[in-house]
């Protein structure tokens, strides 16, 4: 176990016991930090939520990047932090309380900074609290790096509620004897994954089961319907949840299942709203409440929570997240509303025509993992001499099964898509994706190996 | 058959580079897995012109006839057969 050192602060602040936190990864923070703001490096240590917590209960803005980040760009970062802090100098900022702010892209590209209150995080992780009974006993294993929003939930939450937070490296995620220590040594009673983390484990498990989980937490994406089959053999005494949010809003949506719902399931539906949380379809037929839905309807899904970010830190200023007068998140998610369950579609922005027809890419990669021939599916389109091609890298459904021939992926897909939305190239990758920051498969090292081979 | 091997050379080199040759089902629908598009059934067109002087402008086609590697390579024996014929 790390140091005993508490941070307990009273009502209205961050309220977390960072001796929980059980060190896996050595090193500490990096990056500049003074007496308003600090960018950190999400390295995961109990000395980091320490240091975060106290910077956030006066006030400050506290920043985390990916911990593979490269000097500029936590340079970057932090001109940009500290540009807002002495931008908002004059606007007391001790009186809206602190901000922690999480990019939501990872170590390339344009960081796009989003300003989560303390007091919003205040309320989410009161709702995790009840809603999962947190407590002294919760144990929870935190597998996402810690400047992705589901540590909020997996690490905050559990440090709020008097819990224990044992850290898995995120470097190590493909070590299975690693990961399979963490789970045999630390028993942990809560499990949060995204599709990337969940392969992982079901991985790292090899067949064995963990009965001390009694909740499973799936974020950020789809799971293949092999992964979720193998978890549910891994933790057969667990209720499964399948969340549905962003960094902006956080989690609002919650579909509570058995560990045989969870397998036997073909999609999983996107659930209900969160207690507080307002979600809304926006459809042809107008903006319609989830909750008083009855017809089939199909649009994008349109989110209030209570605990949604300030908007987005940019040029020294908070930029609203939403346009004037209008108070609901675009999440550029479409969802169809059938049989009573709400399911996702795809992203709006992955919307894109491809020879004159539209295609949207989320839909072919749930159309490879529906095959269930394939685990993890990434789909691009790329302009080569002049001609437009659909890219799709896929792996293997799971550790025991070999990746399919591009043959009978290709069979098996092309009875579920029109021949415009088939890929024309496939790339197989017999190891997991490369992530991202977040977790995520990273597009440009899956181009680069690709590339390199 | 020479011609249908030659037609699963080329199509694995240039549009299914994730197959071989010896994998690739002569009666394979290309359309329909993606492995053809519109654009490359064209850049196969222009191959089959080049490689077996078919006058591709000036001939009727059927694109059913291109939809798998035997029917590529039956709509080169008859076109083949007729420019040599000429």
């Amino acid at each position: 176990m790390g140091s005993t050192t508490k941070s307990t602060i009273g009502t209205g602040r961050l309220a977390v016991s960072a001796g929980k936190v059980v060190d896996a990864v050595a090193g500490i923070r990096e990056g500049r930090a003074g007496d308003r703001f600090g960018v950190y490096r999400a390295v995961k240590s109990g000395r980091l939520v320490d240091e975060c917590a106290e910077l956030l209960n006066r006030g400050g803005v506290v920043a985390l990047v990916p911990a593979a980040s490269s000097e500029s760009y936590v340079e970057a970062i932090a001109e940009q932090i500290e540009f807002f802090v002495r931008s908002q100098a004059e606007a007391e900022p001790a009186e809206r309380g602190g901000i922690l702010a999480l990019p939501t892209s990872g170590s390339t590209g344009a960081p796009k900074l989003v300003a989560l209150p303390v007091a919003g995080i205040e309320r989410f992780v009161r709702w995790g609290a009840a809603y999962f009974g947190f407590g002294p006993l919760t144990v929870s294993l935190s597998l996402s790096p810690w400047n992705f929003d589901v540590s909020l939930l997996d690490t905050w939450a559990v440090l709020a509620a008097g819990g224990s937070v044992v850290v898995a490296d995120t470097a190590r995620l493909h070590d299975t004897a690693y990961l399979a220590g963490r789970l045999r040594d630390h028993c942990p009673t809560f499990v949060q994954v995204v599709p990337s983390t969940l392969d992982a484990l079901v991985n790292a498990a090899d067949g064995a089961s963990y009965a001390s989980v009694r909740d499973v937490v799936l974020t950020g994406g789809v799971a293949s319907r092999a992964s979720r089959i193998s978890a549910a053999r891994m933790f057969p005494r667990a209720k499964f949840h399948n969340v549905y949010g962003a960094t902006e809003i956080n989690d609002c949506l919650i579909e509570t299942m058995s560990a045989v719902q969870f397998a036997e399931t073909e999609t999983l539906p996107l659930g209900s709203p969160i207690d507080g949380c307002e979600v809304f379809l926006d459809s042809d037929g107008g903006t319609q409440s989830v909750g008083h839905l009855h017809a089939e309807a199909e649009g994008e899904l349109l989110v209030r929570t209570p605990w949604m970010a300030l908007g987005y830190i940019t040029d020294g200023a908070l930029r609203p997240l939403t346009a004037p007068g209008d108070d609901l998140y675009p999440m550029k998610d479409q969802a169809s509303w059938s049989d009573g369950h709400l399911h996702y579609l795809g992203r709006r922005d992955r919307t894109l025509k491809l020879r004159g027809q539209r295609i949207n890419l989320d839909e072919i990669e749930q159309a490879a993992r529906r095959t269930e021939a394939v685990g993890m599916a990434c789909a691009w389109v790329e302009e080569t001499g002049g001609a437009q091609q659909l890219h799709l890298a896929y792996t293997a459904p799971g550790p025991e099964h070999q990746v399919p021939s591009g043959l009978r992926l290709r069979l098996a897909m092309s009875a579920r898509l029109p021949a415009f939305a088939m890929p024309n190239l496939l790339h197989p990758f017999t190891a997991p994706f490369p992530l991202n920051g977040n977790g995520k498969p990273d597009l440009s090292s899956i181009k680069s190996r690709i590339e390199s081979e | 058959m020479p011609i249908l091997n030659d037609v699963k050379n080329y199509i694995v080199e240039k549009f299914a580079t994730d197959l071989t040759a010896e994998e690739l089902p002569s009666d394979l629908d290309l359309l329909a897995t993606g492995i053809l598009t519109s654009i490359t059934t064209v850049q196969l067109l222009g191959w089959c012109g080049r490689t077996y002087q078919i006058p591709i402008n000036s001939i009727s086609i059927n694109p059913d006839d291109l939809k798998t590697p035997e029917g590529i390579a039956c709509f080169i024996e008859a076109n083949r057969s007729n420019v040599v014929a000429s």
